[in-house]
């Protein structure tokens, strides 16, 4: 591999990654899909990648049952998410001789909905893998480990918050006081 | 490492470098962090503070912060990371901004700091190492949940 395909390497995963946040914050489950079409995403819970919370589920594999998990636990209004996610802390290390590529990243998710503020709601970090495939990198294996939480609660399903373990939200404040939250149905 | 495309290998080395001294700080890693800061000295700009070598890391990570069950529970967002490589191939310069968000039991999440790196590295024995790191603080949230002592923070604030 030559310094101009160590570049385009480069770009193309940063392009992945970029497409991934794309995709999800306007609601494009086609191109979601498309991001996935050879990969799996695994996520746990964690206290800044130590104390793991919730251990990481069964992977989620291919474009159909990553599009399925997204609809299944993240509340869209009129098709989006009503998010934005931030990609720091980006670094990549491309391996020439097996063709694959791994990458370490930070991210932070900020959400604004009538009567919720913008502000962050989780951050985490996700570890990648990518691999040349027929011509272009492809994203293969996601790891997503969530460890600021903040108030997913017009961004997450109640299930999967319950599942999470993230009960202190009710707590700190209740539902009912947050109108707005629209059924997910 | 044994590379065709040389300098890129230098500023990967040098990007990872700054990534994992937010990975260490933000796990809690002071045996990582220590080891990251044995050539450096970090100097806390706003305060005057300075922390030197694996010391002054295991000051800076444990003493000068809360931890909670040994964890800040913050995350330090590095982004605009630009690098520069000198000609002679065995020092660097880099600037990044951050900025770090919290949340405890008392903290909702959200961001409490943001501010600039100016970083300095050198090859030493080979291996790329940061050899300084100026920490600015541009925009100043709340720091009581992060901060074991704030030392002349009411003199900070005024931006750069």
């Amino acid at each position: 591999m030559n310094r101009e395909e160590v570049a385009e390497a480069r770009r193309q995963v940063r392009g992945i990654i970029s497409a991934y946040f794309n995709a999800l914050d306007t609601g494009d489950m086609r191109a979601l899909g498309e991001v996935f079409r050879y990969g799996r995403t695994r996520a746990q819970s964690s206290r800044s990648g130590a104390q793991v919370i919730a251990e990481p589920d069964e992977p989620y594999e291919g474009s159909e049952r990553i599009i399925q998990q997204f609809v299944t636990h993240n509340y869209f209004y009129d098709g989006t998410p009503s998010t934005k996610h931030f990609t720091t802390n980006l670094t990549m290390e491309i391996h020439h001789e097996t063709n694959r590529a791994t990458s370490r990243s930070r991210f932070t998710v900020v959400q604004a909905r009538p009567g919720f503020p913008l502000q962050p709601i989780v951050t985490g970090r996700y570890v990648d893998s990518f691999e040349w495939r027929a011509g272009r990198w492809w994203l293969v294996d996601r790891f997503e480990d969530c460890f600021l939480w903040g108030d997913v609660r017009h961004h997450l399903v109640d299930e999967l918050r319950r599942r999470l373990q993230l009960p202190e939200f009710e707590r700190r404040a209740p539902r009912a006081e947050i109108p707005d939250v629209p059924d997910h149905s | 490492m044994i590379n065709p495309a040389g300098s890129l290998v230098n500023e990967q080395v040098i990007a990872a470098i700054v990534a994992d001294l937010a990975d260490a700080f933000d796990s809690g890693d002071a045996r990582q962090f220590g080891e990251l800061l044995r050539y450096a000295r970090w100097r806390l700009i706003a305060t005057g503070a300075e922390f030197v070598g694996t010391r002054g890391a295991e000051a800076l990570a444990s003493r000068s912060v809360r931890l909670y069950d040994g964890l800040p529970r913050t995350q330090h967002d590095v982004s605009n990371l630009l690098i520069e490589v000198a000609p002679s191939g065995d020092k660097a310069t880099a600037r990044s901004e951050f900025a770090v968000l919290q949340a405890t039991e008392d903290l909702p999440l959200q961001f409490i700091l943001a501010g600039h790196y100016e970083d300095a590295f050198a090859l030493v024995e080979e291996r790329w190492r940061l050899t300084s790191r100026d920490e600015h603080w541009d925009l100043i949230g709340r720091l009581d949940q992060h901060l074991a002592v704030v030392p002349g923070c009411e003199t900070v604030g005024k931006g750069r």
